[in-house]
């Protein structure tokens, strides 16, 4: 087991856990899900069949493991909100009120700002802008990783982008009102 | 940087320059605690119920006895003189292997059929046919239908026999990968009827015009050209009838009506050429004095997409430029050659009314739970609903209810029920099923609604 760990650890784990930390957006819960991760992976790897990569193989468990603590976030919030809020409706509905991280935080305003926006692009799109730009996967890998054709991953960052764009524009409008407004 | 005068380019760049985040916990420290997790949630595992595999797997057996016990019973009951046999009548068209697969290379498959004939046999080509067209492909389909129906020549023709051919149909067509128009979806569809056999009751005449006859209308054969969603920038399909093209005629027709680029570059287009082999590739010929070269990269990306969603349908993975007999070179990229995507799984209608999105570009789901792609049926059971998207609706109306779907040769009947005043929404639903069943290897489905004795024949492929 502890091989395994070594060998798996120093070839993907930084990388694993930026692509989880983008995803929940909180350095302790990213943590715990690369822990997760592991997890999962040590138990099955010796079924792990090979018929993807052993990167794209990771990433999709990562993936669940992300989708899935998202989705017990969002009901536990509808719960206590009694709500019935669908979890892709709760981006556009719900402030994100946590504290930016320090990674960010010491970036320049803009970086700041499109880390803000991201939020407001759909978990498709998260997902797509993280594995594209961010962690540089090509559009192959990322389609391998999402189970998703091609055309839709190239669809979905075309779409990410728009959404970004139509965001930070309608901030920038927002913020010159407050400024012209006496 | 103006923050609200963002380009694209700007964009990506920035995005690209996201920080890197590094996990704090040491290697060791991350050792230690996947450790201890797993060390507590293994015995959660252990503490598995150890009775549920054997009384699963004994349930299983019982099961199967009882599945097997009338098929058994049925082997020796329909010795009967219950319908003629091929030896009591010549001229009955019995339900075996060979007429089966001319009646489905006929595209004929469903006629009306009058008092005399076996009720059984219904898979005859209708008077307007000229059944002589028996060709080399249909008899090297007979003989592997042949092969895989030894165990049922004796019962042939009585009604278990269409089950057993059904049932049986899995095995032909995983014998069938020299057919025509193999596609990425052969080994998800030829499996599908083994996974799903079903008892057909003795008295149910499946596929059956009884004797009051079943109307049968055919439907045109449809093709798509590609308009884009300003919104969202999606492409999605117009269906056109091909009122008698051939598939080539239909492809430049297509890409001429759904043309990307700003000055209308695809007027350039003269010819389009199948090149079979198994890339299934295909030759787009344009004229010498063309403007290919010069596409923006956003045109260059919609016309990928219109490519996409009007030529996959015909199961074309590569599509190669050609101009005067040379390699085109399109785009600022140089690209002579474009791969597409074989794999789509349903088509859904527009809200709007416009037309239909692939499910591909719609981004529905395509895979089952273990990412095998869907077979036939069960897209079309995935088409019922749609991924909470307003844009686009189930394109199996609520007025209509799929009750079963039978695969015969390279015939799909889908048995369905409709309540009145379903016309419309009807028709928008015939059109997403036959542009859904390109992608499968068949040629003909039908529709059968059997409560109303109506069939609707829905040619699958263009000629």
């Amino acid at each position: 087991m502890r091989e395994e760990f070594e060998r798996l650890y120093s070839a993907y784990h930084q990388q694993l856990f930026q692509y989880l930390f983008y995803l929940v957006r909180n350095r302790e819960t990213a943590e715990e899900l690369v822990q997760e991760v592991y997890i999962k992976v040590l138990h099955s790897y010796e079924t792990f069949e090979g018929k993807s990569s052993e990167k794209t193989w990771l990433y999709s468990i990562a993936k669940h493991a992300a989708i899935d603590w998202i989705r017990r976030q969002s009901r536990k919030k509808r719960k206590f909100e009694g709500k019935e809020y669908e979890w892709s409706e709760r981006e556009f509905e719900i402030e994100d009120k946590q504290p930016l991280p320090d990674e960010i935080v010491a970036q320049q305003d803009e970086i700041q700002h499109i880390y803000k926006t991201m939020k407001k692009c759909t978990k498709d799109q998260q997902q797509v802008i993280v594995l594209r730009y961010i962690q540089g996967l090509s559009i192959a890998e990322s389609a391998d990783i999402l189970g998703w054709s091609e055309s839709k991953v190239k669809t979905t960052q075309h779409r990410a982008i728009k959404t970004l764009q139509k965001h930070l524009q309608a901030d920038g409008e927002n913020v010159q009102g407050k400024e012209g407004s006496p | 940087m103006n923050n609200d005068k963002w380009s694209e380019k700007e964009l990506e760049d920035t995005l690209r320059r996201m920080p890197p985040v590094k996990d704090k916990q040491t290697k060791d420290e991350l050792f230690h605690a996947v450790k201890q997790r797993a060390d507590k949630e293994a015995p959660q595992r252990k503490v598995s119920k150890t009775w549920f595999f054997p009384a699963m797997a004994s349930a299983a057996a019982l099961l199967l006895i009882v599945l097997m016990i009338p098929s058994f019973m049925n082997t020796g009951m329909f010795s009967s003189s219950d319908g003629p046999s091929p030896a009591d009548n010549g001229e009955t068209n019995t339900f075996d292997a060979a007429d089966n697969n001319e009646a489905s290379e006929n595209n004929n498959s469903f006629s009306v059929q009058n008092n005399e004939e076996n009720v059984e046999n219904t898979n005859t080509v209708s008077p307007d046919t000229d059944g002589s067209e028996s060709s080399a492909p249909e008899e090297a389909a007979e003989n592997e239908n042949r092969n895989s129906n030894n165990n049922e020549n004796e019962n042939r023709n009585n009604n278990s026999s269409e089950n057993e051919n059904r049932n049986n149909i899995s095995n032909e067509n995983e014998n069938q990968n020299s057919g025509s128009n193999v596609n990425e979806s052969d080994n998800n569809r030829n499996n599908e009827p083994a996974d799903s056999p079903e008892e057909v009751p003795e008295d149910d005449n499946y596929f059956a015009a009884d004797d009051e006859g079943y109307s049968v209308e055919e439907e045109e054969s449809l093709f798509v050209t590609a308009a884009m969603l300003e919104e969202d920038e999606i492409y999605y399909g117009i269906p056109e009838a091909a009122d008698g093209m051939s598939k080539e005629e239909a492809v430049v027709y297509a890409l001429q009506e759904s043309d990307p680029t700003s000055g209308s570059y695809f007027e350039a287009l003269e010819e389009a050429e199948f090149n079979g082999g198994s890339s299934n590739a295909l030759t787009l010929r344009f004229a010498e004095e063309n403007q290919l070269a010069s596409l923006s990269s956003a045109e260059y990306y919609f016309m990928e997409e219109v490519l996409q969603e009007t030529l996959a349908l015909y199961q074309v993975s590569e599509v190669n430029f050609e101009a005067g007999e040379e390699e085109l070179l399109v785009g600022q990229s140089g690209q002579s050659e474009v791969d597409l995507s074989t794999l789509n799984r349903g088509y859904y209608p527009l809200s709007s009314g416009e037309g239909l999105v692939s499910a591909g570009a719609a981004g529905e789901p395509m895979t089952s739970g273990a990412g095998d792609p869907l077979s036939f049926d069960e897209t079309l059971t995935q088409m019922e609903e749609v991924n909470g998207q307003d844009w686009y609706e189930p394109a199996v109306p609520d007025t209509v209810e799929i009750e079963d779907v039978r695969y015969e040769g390279e015939t799909a009947y889908v048995f369905y029920t409709a309540e009145e005043n379903s016309e419309e929404s009807f028709e928008t639903f015939k059109e997403a099923v036959q542009l859904t069943a390109k992608y499968f290897t068949l040629d003909t489905v039908q529709l059968v609604n059997e409560e109303e004795k109506e069939v609707t024949l829905l040619p699958v492929q263009l000629p």
